[in-house]
C-alpha cells in the first residue's frame, strides 16, 4: 500500500513539474536599422538597435500568465547629431488578431546600462500581467522608432516594427 | 445574392476604396511635403546670388543661400508637421508635435528663419572659438562615407536636391559648407550633452537649448540686406524661447 501511495506522491509531483516547465517560456527579437535623415541640405544616417522580449508562465490549464515585458536599445551616437532625436517603443500582445495588451511608450522603467559615449537609450522593461489563452497563438509586435526636430521644426517620423510568436 | 446584400457589398467596397485613396494620400501628402522643402532648399543653394553675404553673426557671414534655405524649411514644416503621423510614440510626441504646431503658426517663416541662422551661427562661432570646428579633411571624410553608405538607399528627399543642383554642384561645392556647419554644431551639442542625463532626454535636450539661446542673445546680428531679411533679432529670440518651452 506504502510504495502505491510513493508512486502515486512521485508521479503527481513529477506531472507538476513537468507541466510547469512545458508551459513556462520566453520569445525574443533583435534588429538594427539605419535611417537616413534629411536637414538643412545635408544627410545624415541614423542607426537604431532595438531589442525585445517577453516572458509566461502557465497560469492554469487554459492561460498563460505574460508577466514580463522588454522592449528597449540604443539610437548610436544619437548626441553627435546637429537635430534632436526623440526615440520611442510600444509593445502590443495580440490573439487572433486582436490587440489584447499593450505596453505604451510612457510605461517603460529604464533598465540601468552603461552606454558609449553618445548613445540614446530609450525603452526598458515593465511588469505587467496579461493572462492569454493557450489554445490559440499569442504574437508580440514592437514598434520602435523616432521623430527628428530641428530648430525650424518636424524633420520627420523614423521606425520599424518586429513581430514574434510567444506561442 | 438579395437587393439587401448586394447593396451592403457595394457600400462595404465604397468604403474599402475610400479608406485606401484617403490613406494614400495622407502618406503621399506628407512625402509631398517633405519633397517640396528639399525643393526649396535647392533652389534657396541654385539662387545666382546665394553666396551674397546677407547678415553676420560674431561676425560669421551668413548666405543668401544659407537664410533662403532656412526660410524653404520654416515655410514646410508646417505642412510635415500636420500631415506625419506621430501616434506610434506615444502620448509625448503627440504633444511635442501639436506645440510645435502652435508655435509655426504664431511665427513668420522670415522670423523663423532669422532665429535658425541667428542660432546655429552663434553655436558653429563658440564651437570655433572651443577647436571642435570640422576640419575640411574630415568633412571630405564624411562626405566620402555617406556617398559610399548610400548606395543603394533610397532618399527622396537627397535624390531632388541633386536632381535640381546636379551631382557634382551638390557634393563638391554646397555639401562641404552644410556638412562643415552641421557637424561641427553636432560635435559641439556631443560635448554639452554628455554632462546631461539622458534618461531624461527631455530636460537634456532642453539644457543644450537654454544654452543655444543664451549663445544667440549674446551675439551681435549683423543684417546687411534688409529686403531679404525683414525680422528683428528680438522676434527670433522670442521664438527661440518659446521653443524651448515645447
Amino acid at each position: 500500500m506504502k510504495k502505491y501511495l510513493l508512486v502515486s506522491v512521485l508521479s503527481l509531483v513529477l506531472l507538476i513539474l513537468l507541466t510547469g516547465v512545458a508551459f513556462a517560456g520566453s520569445a525574443s527579437s533583435r534588429d538594427q536599422s539605419t535611417y537616413w535623415i534629411y536637414c538643412d541640405g545635408g544627410i545624415f544616417g541614423v542607426t537604431i538597435n532595438n531589442e525585445a522580449a517577453e516572458y509566461w508562465v502557465q497560469y492554469d490549464s487554459s492561460y498563460n500568465l505574460v508577466y514580463y515585458h522588454c522592449s528597449g536599445g540604443v539610437v548610436k551616437n544619437g548626441e553627435y547629431y546637429p537635430f534632436d532625436i526623440y526615440p520611442g517603443t510600444a509593445t502590443y500582445l495580440e490573439s487572433n488578431g486582436t490587440t489584447v495588451g499593450t505596453i505604451a511608450d510612457y510605461e517603460w522603467d529604464p533598465v540601468p546600462i552603461i552606454l558609449p559615449p553618445g548613445d540614446i537609450p530609450y525603452g526598458g522593461e515593465k511588469y505587467k500581467d496579461y493572462y492569454l489563452s493557450i489554445n490559440v497563438p499569442a504574437e508580440a509586435r514592437v514598434f520602435y522608432g523616432f521623430a527628428a526636430y530641428s530648430d525650424a521644426g518636424l524633420l520627420g517620423t523614423y521606425g520599424d516594427y518586429n513581430s514574434f510568436l510567444l506561442w | 445574392m438579395d437587393m439587401t446584400g448586394r447593396r451592403w457589398g457595394l457600400l462595404l467596397t465604397l468604403a474599402a476604396i475610400m479608406g485606401v485613396v484617403f490613406f494614400a494620400v495622407r502618406g503621399y501628402t506628407a512625402e509631398y511635403a517633405k519633397l517640396k522643402r528639399a525643393e526649396g532648399i535647392a533652389m534657396a543653394y541654385k539662387n545666382a546670388d546665394a553666396d551674397n553675404i546677407v547678415a553676420k553673426v560674431e561676425g560669421e557671414p551668413i548666405t543668401k543661400g544659407e537664410f533662403l534655405a532656412a526660410y524653404a524649411s520654416a515655410q514646410s514644416s508646417k505642412e510635415v508637421l500636420e500631415q506625419e503621423e506621430v501616434g506610434q510614440f506615444g502620448q509625448g510626441a503627440r504633444e511635442r508635435k501639436d506645440k510645435m504646431l502652435n508655435l509655426l503658426q504664431k511665427y513668420s517663416p522670415d522670423t523663423i528663419a532669422l532665429a535658425k541662422v541667428l542660432v546655429d551661427t552663434a553655436v558653429y562661432h563658440e564651437a570655433t572659438k572651443r577647436g571642435l570646428a570640422k576640419t575640411e579633411e574630415e568633412v571630405n571624410n564624411y562626405i566620402k562615407t555617406t556617398r559610399e553608405a548610400l548606395k543603394g538607399a533610397r532618399v527622396p528627399e537627397l535624390e531632388r536636391t541633386i536632381e535640381i543642383l546636379g551631382e557634382d554642384y551638390y557634393w563638391n561645392n554646397v555639401a562641404p559648407k552644410i556638412y562643415r556647419k552641421l557637424l561641427t554644431i553636432g560635435a559641439f551639442k556631443g560635448e554639452i550633452l554628455r554632462n546631461q542625463n539622458l534618461g531624461n532626454l527631455t530636460e537634456a535636450y532642453r539644457a543644450w537649448a537654454d544654452y543655444k539661446y543664451e549663445l544667440a542673445k549674446q551675439a551681435h546680428l549683423e543684417v546687411i540686406d534688409r529686403t531679404l531679411i525683414s525680422s528683428t533679432k528680438q522676434e527670433a529670440l522670442s521664438y527661440l524661447q518659446e521653443l524651448n518651452n515645447i
